[in-house]
């Protein structure tokens, strides 16, 4: 497999002492596990793991579990969340790179995305980053990461939706679902208007009269408008109905 | 140009409608590849047998027409943005199809001629009302697309094909159309192919592959030659079959530049996609596709004289039949049939719950199994007809049965999640609980 050592290296580097520095609450994984910080805190983590017989992907492992998850992926609800795998893309030799910049392109409002890999995309960091992404990177075993990427300044908790990168105005929000292949667009719509607040307004761009939507928006209690300002482009305008 | 449009609550497709075209078609598919082993001795010789006219109700009537009425009810509102007139129409018209078609194939195999009568006159009336509930959906309409035009000259030849079947059963009792019975036979039959069928496939496949390909829609050009070239050449055919040999080759002529059009449109497609990797139900129809070359290849052969005789006829229905049009159908059900599923057991939970992706709800191995055996017993049965040995033909109907049976198979998976769902709203209905 094709996996990028680096990350790898560097943690096993690192001292005992730097890591409880970044992060006090790594000391108790680490007693857990053998380690003693007052004693070792000068031993780099292959050091300690070695002397504490204890195998190192164990305790990268353990170390990356504790990570605190940031606080705007608290309590981020299952429908907010646009998983990925992109695992199985890679080791048919595929670049899921296209897949993963189509997912972020039609991001929902406070959506955050979660991308499943064999190995850390360090590159991808730097793309989604200058995107206005933050990262969280989970390490679940040495060829199964995930990578939940969230927009930096955005609480993805709470009521007020954000509006998607460039396109939002006050109380719009823009969600441009066109090339993706159905049913995403449906879903994505769905996802998104759950959180619209009363008042707010979403607006879509699709590539079709999405006539299979409309009847979900009606049973959830939404109203909608349909137009299409331009060939190919079918703009549909979407908020709460009065009643809730 | 800005029109607001707010469709009636409640006036969403039914997915349950096209589903029960679709599943019925299914069945047909599978009864008619079982028969094919059970009828190879009659394939080994004329076509024109009770038995064989049977069967190629059943694949032309139960698999074809019924999928693609059952799908025109999903299609509508997707490619022309309209909903259906009226559902429960259209739950008639599927009672009273299935019944004539039934009924049809019933008495061709049998030879009873007057049940054939009345058993075409109930299909006539079955294909009346799609196009009545057809007509009334399009009430208004004004985006005349390439696919609305080659939709709409699709049902124009299905409304002529039933009549001209008709007519031929009514001449079964009490004879009284002019000419020779098998010329008059190959215009009905190429009447179904390319006037009812081909028009349908041709447009909607123009919305379909973009929509699935994720690719850019073919260029109008192409569009125009295709219409223009079945809306030509199919009249110019069948009169020369018909009446004027002499017409017969401009008339297959143009038919071929339509489908070079429509095999351009496709390739293109294909080659500017932007989903790199496909999925078995894109595969199924790109392979049906790949079938117009042979097809319409043998068909020019006997237009030109250079083929002739009733085995290479036979082998000729079985490319264009088993091969481009069972097959790009196939893939289409792949690809609607979890659609529709998904979208009924799914789609109010979506936002609300986890629910899966359409694409968990198939089973790509089994699909890959029934494209392996239908593409090779599709390629077998067009050969061993040819050759007309009743061994071949038979063993090549076996591959082709077993491959219907994956097919079946993989639709079945499908279909019970539609099932489960069901049995659970049973349960939680009594009890006052809502599902989702």
């Amino acid at each position: 497999m094709d996996h990028n050592p680096k990350p790898l290296l560097d943690q096993f580097q690192r001292t005992v002492g730097e890591v409880v520095r970044d992060d006090p609450g790594a000391r108790e994984v680490m007693a857990d596990m053998g380690i003693n910080h007052c004693c070792g805190a000068h031993l780099t983590l292959g050091e300690a793991a070695g002397a504490a017989g204890v195998p190192l992907d164990a305790l990268l492992d353990a170390l990356s579990r504790r990570r605190e998850r940031p606080a705007a992926l608290r309590d981020v609800p299952e429908a907010r969340q646009v998983h990925l795998d992109v695992r199985a893309d890679i080791a048919r030799g595929g670049e899921p790179f296209v897949r993963i910049m189509t997912a972020v392109r039609s991001l929902g409002i406070g959506a955050v995305l979660v991308v499943r890999a064999p190995f850390e995309p360090v590159p991808l960091y730097d793309v989604l980053g200058k995107r206005g992404f933050a990262h969280w990177t989970e390490r679940r075993a040495a060829d199964d990461w995930s990578i939940w990427f969230y927009r930096g300044a955005a609480p993805a908790t709470g009521n007020a939706p954000t509006p998607p990168v460039g396109d939002g105005r006050g109380d719009r929000s823009v969600l441009d679902v066109r090339g993706l292949e159905p049913p995403e667009p449906m879903v994505r719509v769905l996802q998104v208007i759950e959180w619209l607040t009363p008042g707010a307004e979403l607006e879509v761009r699709h590539d079709r009269r999405p006539t299979f939507l409309y009847p979900q928006l009606e049973e959830r209690g939404f109203v909608h408008e349909t137009d299409e300002p331009e060939p190919g482009l079918v703009r549909i305008r979407i908020r709460r109905g009065e009643s809730r | 140009m800005s029109m607001p449009l707010r469709p009636r609550p409640g006036a969403g497709p039914s997915p349950v409608l096209p589903l029960r075209f679709l599943a019925a078609a299914a069945a047909a598919y599978v009864l008619a590849a079982l028969a094919v082993a059970w009828v190879a001795p009659e394939l080994s010789g004329h076509y024109y047998h009770p038995r064989l006219l049977a069967l190629t109700h059943l694949a032309t009537l139960g698999w074809i027409t019924l999928s693609i009425l059952g799908a025109s009810y999903q299609i509508l509102p997707i490619v022309l943005g309209r909903p259906v007139w009226s559902e429960r129409l259209a739950r008639w018209q599927f009672w009273i199809l299935a019944a004539s078609i039934a009924g049809m194939v019933a008495h061709f195999h049998l030879a009873t001629w007057p049940g054939l009568v009345a058993a075409a006159a109930l299909l006539a009336t079955g294909i009346t009302l799609h196009l009545l509930n057809l007509a009334m959906s399009l009430r208004g309409f004004r985006q005349w697309t390439f696919t609305a035009r080659a939709m709409l000259l699709g049902y124009a030849g299905l409304a002529l094909t039933a009549l001209f079947g008709l007519a031929l059963a009514a001449n079964r009792v009490r004879p009284f159309l002019p000419g020779s019975l098998l010329p008059t036979l190959h215009a009905h039959v190429h009447l179904a192919l390319l006037g009812w069928v081909t028009p349908m496939v041709f447009g909607v496949m123009a919305r379909v592959y973009p929509l699935f390909l994720l690719s850019p829609e073919p260029a109008a050009w192409l569009g125009r030659v295709q219409l223009w070239g079945v809306a030509v050449g199919v009249p110019i055919l069948l009169a020369g079959l018909v009446a004027v040999p002499g017409l017969i080759l401009p008339g297959a002529l143009a038919v071929v530049v339509a489908t070079a059009a429509h095999a351009g449109s496709v390739i293109d497609m294909t080659r500017r996609r932007k989903r790199p990797a496909l999925d078995w139900g894109l595969r199924f129809t790109l392979t049906g596709a790949a079938f117009l070359l042979p097809a319409t290849g043998t068909g020019l052969g006997l237009a030109l004289d250079l083929l002739s005789g009733p085995r290479v006829a036979l082998a000729y229905a079985v490319l264009a039949l088993g091969g481009w049009i069972s097959l790009t159908i196939a893939g289409m059900m792949l690809k609607i049939v979890p659609f529709l599923v998904w979208y009924r057991v799914y789609g109010p939970r979506v936002g609300r719950a986890p629910v899966p992706t359409m694409a968990q709800l198939s089973s790509p191995p089994l699909e890959a199994l029934a494209h392996a055996l239908l593409t090779t017993g599709t390629v077998l049965l067009a050969t061993t007809v040819a050759l007309g040995e009743t061994a071949w033909i038979r063993g090549a109907g076996v591959v082709l049965a077993l491959g219907a049976l994956a097919f079946a198979a993989a639709l079945a998976r499908v279909l019970r999640h539609l099932i489960a769902s069901a049995r659970v709203e049973r349960v939680a209905a009594p009890a006052g609980i809502r599902v989702p």
